[in-house]
């Protein structure tokens, strides 16, 4: 039996522009995931929590505001500290290629810069969840 | 500690893997299933549903936080459709009930229809019923939003409101025969439009009830500027207060459990027939028949009910 893949495209923190995540949403529905959007302004308590009641198998973070390299970790910690070290976490946004290494290490898998196209991040969910 | 002892210890990681095997199908999650079905069946299960865009999930919401205030634990279960071309799904009904995220006495499971047609998912039983055991004393239902014929939700839930809306006009009209007749609440959300009055009485024939001639509760709630809650929520009240007489309790359990059974045995046997056509020769021929109009399809269904291998 094949499983749905499962995913949730968050936003995390005090960042009002969803419009990438909700067309990345939109591009998640089209290729066969199930996707769960978080809305705005989720601390990343309730982004950990919802992953856990979900049973994601990833979390896409989209983050505008310049707080990434905070609240990125901060997730990855909650949802590994209640259990769940298999949801595999990636983000995206306005994001400098100075932070990448710093996220990678604190346990985001991917993430990606400004100007990627769609069918990346697709593609790269699609074989990495 | 087994599975099931972990959710009825309300282990929220436990219970929410498991609902995910169970929504893909895995064969072994019956097993603790059925270990969980004797710790089943006593908690109150709200079904919510309406129109697209009638105020469900607001409405939801403000549920959890009432029930919330009374230390009630609460599960959701909200249901949106799966995609018939990519099989995707955008489920976006817990956007609206963001301000529980926090509340670890609150699980919130976004289920897509995957193909079925009654305004749930086909796991939406079992899910209930893990929700169950962990310890939940309301479970809210929230359907797919849905037109006329999508009523499983009145075979699972002990009650159900229908929400509506005004300036939804006609479509009152068109769901008359449909949906209203399964509501134990009619609730005319967003009534702080104009048009609120006249689609509550238009509401008010489909009210009576069939049987007794006495009029169902029809509230104007206002979900934004929090108005007709009060009312809604004892109107809900005294619905389930009605679970205390036996008679009425067990009129519900035999409905909820005949359509869970029934419901089972159909996908079971539409399994089971559908790998005949693939594998058994029998059928085969069978279908051979009446494509060269030897056979009509008429005796072809008498034939293959008795040829069909119930295991």
């Amino acid at each position: 039996m094949k499983r749905k893949k499962r995913i949730l495209v968050g936003k995390v923190g005090l960042d009002g522009h969803d419009r990438g995540a909700k067309i990345l949403a939109r591009a998640f529905r089209d290729a066969g995931f199930e996707v769960v959007y978080s809305g705005l302004h989720q601390t990343p308590e309730m982004i950990a929590n919802m992953a856990i009641q979900e049973a994601v198998d990833g979390v896409g973070l989209s983050l505008l505001s310049g707080a990434h390299n905070h609240l990125f970790p901060e997730v990855a910690r909650l949802i590994k500290e209640k259990g769940a070290d298999n949801i595999v976490i990636f983000g995206g946004g306005t994001i400098p290629d100075k932070d990448v290494a710093f996220l990678k290490e604190s346990g985001i898998s991917e993430i990606f810069l400004p100007g990627t196209s769609l069918d990346i991040i697709i593609n790269w969910a699609d074989n990495n969840l | 500690m087994s599975i099931a002892d972990k959710i009825k210890s309300g282990d929220i990681l436990t219970m929410s893997r498991l609902i995910r095997d169970i929504d893909d199908g895995m064969p072994e999650a019956e097993i603790t299933l059925q270990k969980l079905f004797k710790h089943s069946g006593d908690s109150k299960i709200l079904g919510i549903t309406g129109l697209p865009g009638a105020g469900k999930s607001t409405l939801t919401s403000l549920l959890i936080s009432y029930y919330r205030k009374q230390n009630k634990r609460v599960g959701v279960v909200a249901v949106d459709p799966t995609s018939p071309f990519s099989g995707g799904a955008i489920l976006g009904d817990r956007i609206r009930m963001q301000e529980h995220n926090a509340d670890s006495d609150v699980f919130i499971k976004s289920v897509a229809t995957r193909g079925s047609f009654g305004g749930l998912s086909k796991s939406v039983v079992d899910i209930v019923r893990i929700m169950e055991a962990a310890g939940k004393d309301i479970i809210i239902i929230e359907t797919v939003g849905v037109g006329q014929d999508e009523i499983d939700v009145v075979r699972l839930a002990g009650q159900v409101l229908v929400v509506t809306a005004p300036g939804l006009g006609d479509d009152i009209q068109a769901i008359k025969a449909g949906i209203l007749e399964i509501a134990d609440i009619f609730v005319v959300n967003k009534c702080d439009l104009v048009g609120a009055e006249k689609a509550a009485s238009e509401l008010k024939d489909a009210a009576e009830d069939n049987i007794t001639g006495d009029l169902k509760p029809i509230v104007m709630t206002d979900s934004i500027h929090i108005k007709g809650i009060d009312e809604l929520t004892e109107s809900i009240d005294i619905g389930f207060d009605k679970f205390n007489n036996d008679n009425i309790k067990n009129e519900y359990l035999d409905r909820r459990y005949r359509y869970e059974i029934e419901y089972k045995v159909r996908d079971k046997l539409t399994e089971t027939i559908r790998e005949s056509f693939e594998n058994d020769p029998v059928f085969k021929d069978i279908l051979k028949a009446v494509r060269d109009k030897k056979m009509d399809p008429y005796t072809a269904v008498t034939k293959i009910m008795k040829n069909v291998k119930l295991t």
